[in-house]
């Protein structure tokens, strides 16, 4: 498993190769331009007439500072139209999506299916949860979409939310107390849960993202933030 | 009658304040209940009733199961106690091993601790309407345990008062090594600190003229520092009081470092770790780089533009005594043991919320004296800029160092009072209950966040543009060229300074704002990078076809272009939103500001005390000691924070005080995360250790350098003129410097915009800045 979501490292590899060049070129430049005009104290040409009190010669070259100015600015225009267009991917509303809601508290994580949401025939088995260490949830056909229960994380019991690859899910979120945030590390993904407000985030894990990762806190709630902790597992 | 008003007004703010509820605290103390004991039963513990734990072994035997007798004598249990059905009662806490009640009489408690039954105040046949318990205890696989008892004896008419309790504290077996508290490191580190900045003082004193050195002519020598208004003195108290500070972060950094040095560690607690960051970022920004931009300012500007003083040198005093008041108003928080652990963003409604220790209101009120310390020193600035130039020197001949002043000063001066309106609502939330925050009572949850930041990133552009001016003026000099593009960079300047406003919201992409804001923030954001590129490229072209002298002080401009140019291409990665959900609250971020704060600020301005440092002391630094400095300093300083990114990208968040490396149940950090921790942390060691050496220098250098002649690098600018270090006023008032020019310039007379500042600034009768 890899930190960071497809899309993260779609982009990441981009500014990686344009930010490689940049610096190579600085560095280049710099190196270049530090060692061949280098000189020992006393033997300086003072071509600009330095002395104190006097404006000196000026040193400028339009065509030069322009190319810097546009060159720049045509690779920033290209890096914002690659960002652009998965910019609002994970938060355009999916009707499909079978939802979690996630609620942020001090300091702990509140997990909870929801996939029947404004549908009316739950069938027999979610309403059959009573006895069980975890509370489970199929879908309409009698497929498992979304269990919870818990999971012992450095001594600490903590829920586990476990939810099928290739399945849309979308989050909703919010808080009972302040800001929280739950980081999902494995698909690069996190936003706050805001007292009062509902905030929302859409996934589809795929089959490479089977498996288990550590959903931290990343809005810092005080105490025990470190602690905040949950597993997500992605099974087949 | 101004009088009058003024003090009836000031009685009614003292009665306001004087009834306004104040801040709460515990009678026993900050710590848990076992320190505070049973207070249900009398506020503190007596020497009347006497507790006994019978039954533990001389030597323990590891594992092994313990029969624990508990009983009490003395109080009102004994005395006049109608009541045999309510006679007492105990709790017993242990460090380690396992507590188990034996019969009815005993329960366990959540937290492992045993206490008697009955509390609910069912009498008959419960364990209230004992004098004495039994309890087993089960001896940890190894090392020992410390117990802590308390027993109450009551007496018996069912309510709290006349009853009394004593307390009991045993050990057993072998005890750990006693650690200090991370609070008592970081509190004899920082006397440390102040006695060593004392004495330094003292001995700067005695070795000026050790042949005369008397007591007596100590405190007019000191005292003259602390009152006076001169441009020069205040600029040096600001650089003392910034590198002071800047010390004092770094303590909290190598303290938090070691915390984090290997997973799980235990060496500060989550609260104290909290307050630490809180305080680090805090101390960093407001105590240490700022004063320090201060300080150039102050010292610099008047003698660069060729000005007697500041426009206003007693609104300039007190500007800067507004600091160190802030600062006790900061710390005092963290050393009653609840300083403020917000982070320095202090973000609400955390900050209103009662989990947030009380410290936070200190830091709140500290944070406003920070806010009016640097309102009226914009003042003074703006003022100082519009009508103290010298006479020949218009908008466009100004140096780039104050360039990059008035810009950082109309930014600031512009932006900080959003967040000294946030704070002052923070303030009255925290003290008299209003709802400004109270998400309940309709706050909205963003409102903080975006007054925040609205001041929070135009702030770091005040911060990283003077140390532009610095790179600005060390690379020219060092060069003997002109800046290229001096106008571009002015420009450029500008741009940053009116594109700062409008880019915070990258702040805040995961933090569920409006979608339009996320989209534009995306897009100013980016733009950012366009005048910062015509920066980095004009000072590289400065160097060509120059004479480029080494120097300490090039040497810090050089490492500044690498560190600087990193950090600005780590900052390309945040825009992009969808990146930026993965990176955001990541140490990625962490590497990204300090390698702009440190690598970009701290550097520039360390350049800048090599650069100034013989005009304002007359003495020349070593330049051995100093090249020292710059190879440990820079090679430690990337080992610091290059892992970062990596430790970033992995998904390691800031701001917790541990870190989960993977297991065969989950997957989260690699397990090489914690060696590269370990790395960063004996890397901290290294970068702290060797900014000692600058403190040892500037005090030798100052005390036995070279004399420096009035030009020693050869700079163009006006602080050359005058002697080093310069007389008081720093430029004869009645016969001010002409600004002269190397040839002949079409736009000397002022323009559209220079004669309306003119207009509105200089009244028409005024006779050329004569003091009254």
């Amino acid at each position: 498993m890899e930190a960071g979501g497809e899309i993260f490292w779609y982009l990441f590899n981009i500014f990686n190769f344009w930010a490689a060049i940049v610096l190579v070129i600085v560095l280049v430049w710099l190196f270049y331009n530090s060692l061949k005009y280098r000189s020992k104290d006393g033997s300086n040409n003072n071509i600009d007439d330095f002395k104190p009190g006097v404006f000196p010669k000026e040193n400028d070259d339009l065509k030069m500072e322009l190319t810097w100015t546009i060159v720049p600015f045509i690779l920033i225009v290209y890096l914002t139209y690659i960002a652009w267009g998965p910019i609002d991917e994970m938060w355009s509303a999916d009707p499909d999506a079978h939802e979690i809601n996630i609620t942020g508290n001090q300091w702990y994580w509140d997990i909870d299916c929801d996939p029947f949401r404004g549908t009316e025939n739950a069938p027999e088995s979610n309403l059959s949860m009573e006895n069980r260490s975890s509370t489970v949830f199929y879908n309409a056909n009698g497929i498992l979409i979304c269990e919870i229960s818990t999971i012992e994380v450095e001594g600490q019991i903590k829920p586990l939310l476990r939810v099928k690859a290739d399945e849309s899910y979308g989050f909703l979120l919010t808080s009972n107390d302040v800001t929280h945030a739950p980081f999902f590390l494995d698909w690069g993904l996190k936003e706050d849960t805001q007292p009062g407000m509902e905030t929302r985030l859409y996934y589809t894990p795929s089959m490479d993202e089977v498996g288990s990762s550590l959903l931290m806190c990343t809005e810092y709630c005080g105490k025990d933030h470190g602690y905040m902790t949950a597993v997500v597992e992605v099974f087949e | 009658m101004n009088k009058s008003r003024t003090l009836g007004i000031l009685a009614i703010l003292l009665l306001a304040v004087a009834i306004a509820p104040s801040a709460q605290s515990y009678p026993t103390g900050i710590s848990g209940a076992q320190d505070g004991g049973c207070s249900c039963h009398g506020q503190t513990a007596s020497s009347d009733v006497v507790a006994s734990l019978e039954g533990l072994p001389s030597e323990l035997e590891a594992g092994a199961t313990y029969t624990l007798n508990i009983t009490f004598t003395g109080g009102p249990s004994y005395d006049d106690n109608a009541n045999p059905a309510a006679l007492g009662g105990f709790h017993l806490w242990v460090s380690d091993g396992v507590l188990a009640p034996v019969d009815e009489m005993v329960q366990l408690n959540s937290d492992g601790s045993v206490t008697h039954t009955g509390t609910d105040k069912a009498d008959t046949g419960m364990g209230n309407d004992q004098r004495n318990w039994t309890v087993e205890w089960t001896a940890p696989m190894d090392g020992g345990a410390k117990f802590v008892l308390h027993v109450n004896s009551v007496n018996g008419d069912q309510t709290n008062g006349g009853d009394m309790w004593g307390k009991l504290t045993a050990d057993v077996g072998p005890q750990p090594a006693e650690q200090a508290s991370g609070l008592t490191v970081l509190a004899s580190a920082i006397l440390l600190m102040v006695v060593i900045t004392l004495s330094c003082i003292l001995w700067v004193f005695y070795r000026q003229d050790p042949g005369a050195f008397a007591w007596e002519r100590f405190w007019p020598w000191f005292s003259d520092y602390i009152t006076s208004t001169d441009h020069k003195k205040v600029g040096t108290l600001y650089m003392v009081n910034g590198l002071f500070f800047l010390g004092v972060g770094g303590l909290f950094a190598l303290i938090f470092r070691v915390q984090l040095a290997v997973p799980g560690n235990d060496f500060l607690t989550q609260d104290e770790y909290n307050q630490f960051f809180t305080m680090h970022g805090t101390t960093m920004i407001f105590l240490a780089a700022m004063p320090m931009i201060a300080g150039f300012a102050n010292w610099i500007v008047p003698l660069q533009i060729g000005a007697q003083d500041l426009a206003l040198p007693r609104l300039n005093a007190l500007a800067f005594w507004l600091n160190p008041a802030a600062a006790l108003l900061l710390f005092s928080g963290i050393f009653s043991g609840q300083g403020a652990d917000t982070g320095w963003t202090g973000y609400a409604p955390y900050i209103v919320s009662h989990t947030a220790h009380s410290g936070a209101t200190l830091w709140v009120a500290g944070q406003i004296l920070i806010v009016a310390s640097s309102t009226i020193s914009g003042i003074n600035f703006m003022t100082t800029f519009c009508t103290m130039r010298a006479p020949g020197m218009g908008w466009m001949h100004m140096p780039l160092f104050s360039w990059s002043m008035l810009i950082a000063t109309l930014m600031l001066f512009i932006s900080i009072p959003a967040f000294g309106i946030g704070l002052i609502q923070v303030l009255l939330d925290r003290t008299i209950g209003t709802v400004f925050y109270e998400v309940a009572a309709g706050g909205d949850p963003l409102l903080w966040s975006h007054l925040f930041w609205y001041f929070g990133h135009p702030e770091v552009y005040v911060v990283v543009l003077p140390a532009f001016g610095v790179i600005s003026e060390v690379l020219s000099t060092s060069a003997r060229r002109t800046i290229f593009g001096y106008k571009s960079m002015v420009f450029a300047l500008a741009g940053i300074g009116i594109v700062g406003f409008i880019v915070y919201g990258h702040h805040m992409f995961t933090s569920g704002m409006s979608p339009v804001l996320r989209f534009v923030t995306m897009l100013t954001t980016m733009l950012v990078a366009v005048p910062t590129g015509i920066k980095i490229f004009n000072w590289l072209q400065t160097m060509h076809g120059g004479s480029l002298v080494y120097r300490t002080h090039t040497l810090w401009a050089l490492g500044f272009l690498v560190t600087f140019t990193l950090g600005g291409i780590s900052g390309m990665y945040f825009p992009a939103v969808a990146m930026d959900l993965h990176l955001h609250e990541t140490y990625f971020v962490v590497a990204h500001f300090h390698y702009v704060f440190v690598g970009g600020i701290v550097f520039g301005l360390y350049s800048g005390i090599y650069y100034w440092f013989p005009k304002a002391t007359g003495r020349m630094m070593n330049e051995k000691i100093g090249i020292l400095h710059f190879m440990t300093g820079f090679i430690s300083y990337n080992l610091i924070f290059w892992p970062m990114h990596r430790l970033g990208i992995q998904g390691q968040p800031r701001r917790q005080h541990t870190y989960f490396i993977t297991t065969d149940e989950y997957f989260a950090l690699p397990p090489e995360a914690a060696d590269w921790n370990m790395l960063i942390t004996v890397a901290a060691f290294m970068f702290f250790a060797s900014n000692l050496i600058l403190v040892y220098n500037m005090i030798s250098s100052g005390l036995r350098g070279q004399k420096a002649p009035s030009d020693p690098w050869g700079g163009w600018s006006m602080e050359w003129l005058v002697s080093s270090p310069p007389p008081t006023p720093s430029h004869d008032p009645s016969n001010l410097p002409v600004l002269e020019f190397a040839e002949i310039h079409g736009d000397s007379d002022p323009g559209f915009f220079g004669k309306m500042i003119q207009w509105m600034m200089i009244p028409e009768d005024d006779d050329g800045g004569e003091e009254e």
